[in-house]
């Protein structure tokens, strides 16, 4: 009896335990939030919060992808140079086929790039930090060969610039249209064939295999879906900048990878999903507004941005170790 | 015996882990040259104590003496130093190197700066002699098999001048006549002054080898004795508390006539040649040979994980061809792996995740997405048929025993109600209670009709559960043996190849 009193007991503090190690991140995200809205008056309006996602917006769909080929073990560090590419072929076609045409050739060019980097890294089983290092100069210099290394210019016009800037009841499209990627790309992982599948490989892809799971099959959907993703990241992007310049989407990469490792998706491989990815977004939304508020150079912004992803693979790392020492 | 002090004691060592008391006053002490066996069901302890004796871990309670002086293990490096060496199941060597530069890694004789490799071959040479070991210090490691890979170690443990060698579950992937040569090493090393501390789960080995056996249960001793004071009988009720009767049980039924699998020339370069068998309905036929005859490769082929150069695989009359395991699962064969932790499940996952991966199809909803409820419901159903032994449908399976591990393997594979289940080396690594649940399913599945494969190692197992076996030497079916035929001696011979 009174062992296993003990036990209980153990158990809801080991339960209690894993619930606060498995939330740290929307402890942080609270933390934040809160002394964000004690230090500064700017910081807790309307007007602000929806600002803060207006900007990370366009990062939270391509952070979506990426927490999709971060699940399946791997990488893309050409998701920048897709998103460039296809905002590139979008703006350029309108003029010829209206936005309708443009739209369609963004999600195209977005996916096309992502069955590139998924042959070669799930058929072939070529190194994936390799080909997405390779694809993102091969993207980039196609982009800059198209546009000839113009500053391009989307047509102005009301209804495509509806996601980018208009609201709906007082609410920003862009953030639903976030949303609605969002929950969509949870449905996918969570409750999915397929999204089941990517994590068994993730975790294990041996296992899946012996499993009658077509591993290669699952990795270059995978990066197919981070194209797709793009894609749409793209027409985001166009449609709330209607001028844009190949390169500019470069430092995305960078910050999207931060929102997926900040928010607790393992870098090895089958755990993790959109809800952590959310989490990272806010976190990382919120850091980069407040130093837009307290007007931190950008130079130091940039420092600021580098010790973050540090502090993120750190805390990655120590989710490993935690999770080998309960092997 | 006289009063010879002991040289490791370790009193009243407890270990918690969060939510876990891994090890609860365990007491056990080794005198010199003395072998010294821990037996005891997964999870009852074994592996937390060596970890504690190796430095891997630190003993929350209890004091651990060497020579009569209390020491304090600060981690692996400080244990070898004080004389305790550890060989895992696992090897540490490196596979490139030769095998004297395994012997000697980290300190090669050097002269001048540089390697003096003529003596660090004379050196690993004259070690080899010493423990009367055949083998060649200019090999590459790489090129050993198995066994010798646990020679080298034990060499290599020795040539540090180890007072005390911890050997865990050295047998789990050697055959019985290498095991046999790993013994008399044993008894040299023994002889020469140095204790081993010996895990193993085949009982029968410690009657061989050991001088004193303690059992531990649920992190606890049970019971020190005196091998020669004690049976495996005993051993077995200590281990689980309770009495299980014959490890194997009856083999009260026939298998039928009507052929399920036929295999004809099976051929892969290299690997083997010309493997040609029926499997019927409701038999268990065994694979037999020693580890890298080919056997596991010739089952892989069968399930598509391996390629067929050539060869005709029919099932249920018809031809078919499988090349990889999405087609193997179609054509109705399941295939459990012999590599627990890296094939046959997801330690990631759940136990719920593991159980319904090849059943997703059957648990959607009309909008075609999974079910958490028809899931969790399939889940548990599984978890309830094969007992498997969790807290709930939701535990991570790695926090499992090796046994319940097992068996969420098993749930998996044969949750697609396949016509052929072959299973590679079934048992191994799995504690008795579990050994004998595995082998009743197994039965039931075949008295149910499915057509069995199984390739083991343990000769008690392969006796005791197949109607037929297949010996396998060097890629080629050797010789048949049918029920009646079956004995130990007669397989050893003909898979090392002296008949």
């Amino acid at each position: 009896m009174n062992e296993t009193k003990v036990a209980d007991k153990s158990n809801i503090k080991k339960g209690f335990a894993r619930f606060f190690f498995s939330q740290a991140m929307l402890l942080v995200l609270i933390i934040l939030f809160v002394a964000m809205s004690l230090s500064s008056d700017l910081f807790l309006t309307t007007n602000n919060i929806y600002n803060l996602f207006r900007q990370v917006a366009i990062l939270g769909v391509m952070a979506c992808g990426m927490t999709v080929v971060i699940i399946g073990k791997g990488i893309d560090l050409s998701a920048a140079a897709i998103v460039g590419l296809a905002a590139v072929a979008n703006v350029m076609l309108q003029p010829y086929g209206g936005y309708f045409l443009g739209v369609f050739v963004a999600i195209l060019v977005g996916t096309v790039c992502g069955f590139i980097n998924g042959y070669f890294i799930g058929k072939v089983r070529a190194n994936f930090i390799i080909v997405t290092l390779a694809t993102q100069i091969l993207f980039t210099a196609t982009a800059l060969i198209i546009s000839e290394g113009r500053n391009l210019t989307s047509k102005p016009d009301r209804i495509y610039s509806f996601i980018g800037n208009e609201s709906v009841f007082g609410f920003p499209v862009i953030i639903i249209f976030l949303i609605v990627t969002m929950i969509i790309t949870g449905i996918l992982l969570q409750r999915t064939i397929a999204g089941r599948r990517l994590y068994a490989v993730g975790l294990n892809d041996n296992a899946a295999l012996v499993s009658g799971i077509n591993t290669s099959n699952v990795i270059m959907g995978s990066y197919v879906i981070n194209g797709f993703l793009c894609g749409v990241a793209s027409i985001v992007m166009t449609s709330r900048i209607p001028r844009i310049r190949v390169g500019q989407t470069a430092p995305y990469l960078f910050d999207v990878i931060t929102i997926v490792v900040l928010g607790g998706t393992a870098l090895t491989g089958g755990i993790g999903g959109i809800y952590k990815t959310a989490i990272g977004l806010c976190i990382f939304g919120i850091i980069n507004n407040s130093m837009a508020i307290l007007a931190i150079p950008y130079e130091y912004q940039q420092l600021i941005k580098g010790i973050i992803l540090i502090l993120a693979v750190l805390y990655d790392e120590f989710n490993r170790r935690k999770r080998l020492l309960y092997q | 015996m006289p009063e010879q002090k002991y040289l490791l004691e370790m009193i009243d060592i407890s270990k918690s882990f969060p939510g876990v008391k891994a090890l609860d006053g365990v007491t056990f002490k080794l005198r010199e040259g003395q072998v010294f066996a821990i037996v005891g069901e997964n999870g009852a302890g074994k592996s937390t104590l060596i970890k504690i004796l190796s430095g891997s871990y630190t003993n929350d309670h209890g004091q651990i003496k060497i020579n009569g002086r209390e020491i304090y293990i600060r981690n692996p490096m400080h244990a070898m130093q004080l004389g305790i060496n550890t060989i895992y199941q696992e090897t540490s060597l490196v596979p490139e190197m030769t095998v004297a530069e395994n012997i000697f890694l980290g300190r090669q004789p050097i002269k001048g700066g540089r390697i003096q490799w003529q003596k660090m071959y004379d050196d690993a040479a004259r070690i080899f002699s010493d423990l009367s070991m055949e083998l060649d210090p200019r090999a590459k490691t790489i090129d050993l098999s198995a066994a010798q890979h646990q020679l080298l170690e034990i060499a290599k443990a020795f040539s540090r001048e180890a007072k005390i060698i911890i050997m865990d579950e050295p047998t789990a992937s050697i055959t019985e006549e290498d095991t046999e040569n790993l013994f008399n090493i044993i008894k040299n090393i023994v002889k020469k002054g140095t204790s081993v501390i010996y895990i193993s789960h085949r009982l029968k080995e410690i009657f061989q080898i050991a001088d004193m056996v303690t059992v531990l249960r649920d992190g606890k001793t049970v019971t020190t004795k005196k091998v020669k004071d004690t049976s495996e009988n005993d051993i077995v009720k200590y281990m689980i508390g309770r009495d299980i009767g014959d490890i194997f049980g009856e083999k009260s039924y026939e298998a039928t006539d009507e052929v399920i699998l036929q295999a004809k020339n099976l051929t892969s370069m290299g690997l083997f040649n010309d493997i040609s068998f029926n499997l019927k309905k409701g038999e268990i036929l065994g694979f037999s040979g020693l580890v890298g005859a080919g056997r596991s490769e010739i089952v892989r082929s069968i399930f598509g994980l391996e390629r067929l150069e050539s060869g005709k695989i029919y099932i249920d009359g018809q031809e078919v061809k499988i090349r990889n395991s999405t087609d193997g699962i179609n054509k109705g064969l399941a295939f459990v792996s012999e590599d627990r932790r890296i094939e046959s499940i997801i330690q990631g996952f759940t136990v719920r995740e593991n159980i319904t991966l090849l059943l997703l199809r059957q648990i959607l909803t009309r909008a075609g997405l999974i079910s958490a409820r028809k899931e969790a419901r399939l889940a548990r159903k599984y978890v309830e048929d094969f007992s498997v032994k969790t807290p709930s449908i939701e535990q991570l399976v790695m926090n499992l025993s090796g046994g319940n591990q097992q068996k969420v393997a098993l749930a998996k594979c044969l949750s697609t109600s396949p016509k052929i289940f072959i299973l590679d080396e079934p048992t191994k690594g799995i504690d008795v209670g579990a050994k004998k649940e595995i082998h009743t399913l197994i039965k039931e599945l075949a008295r149910s009709g499915m057509g069995i494969i199984i390739v083991s190692s343990e000769l008690p197992e392969i006796i005791g559960m197949c109607h037929r076996v297949l010996v396998i030497r060097e890629g080629k079916l050797i010789k048949e043996f049918k029920k009646s035929e079956l004995n130990e001696e007669d397989l050893m011979h003909t898979a090392v190849g002296n008949v």
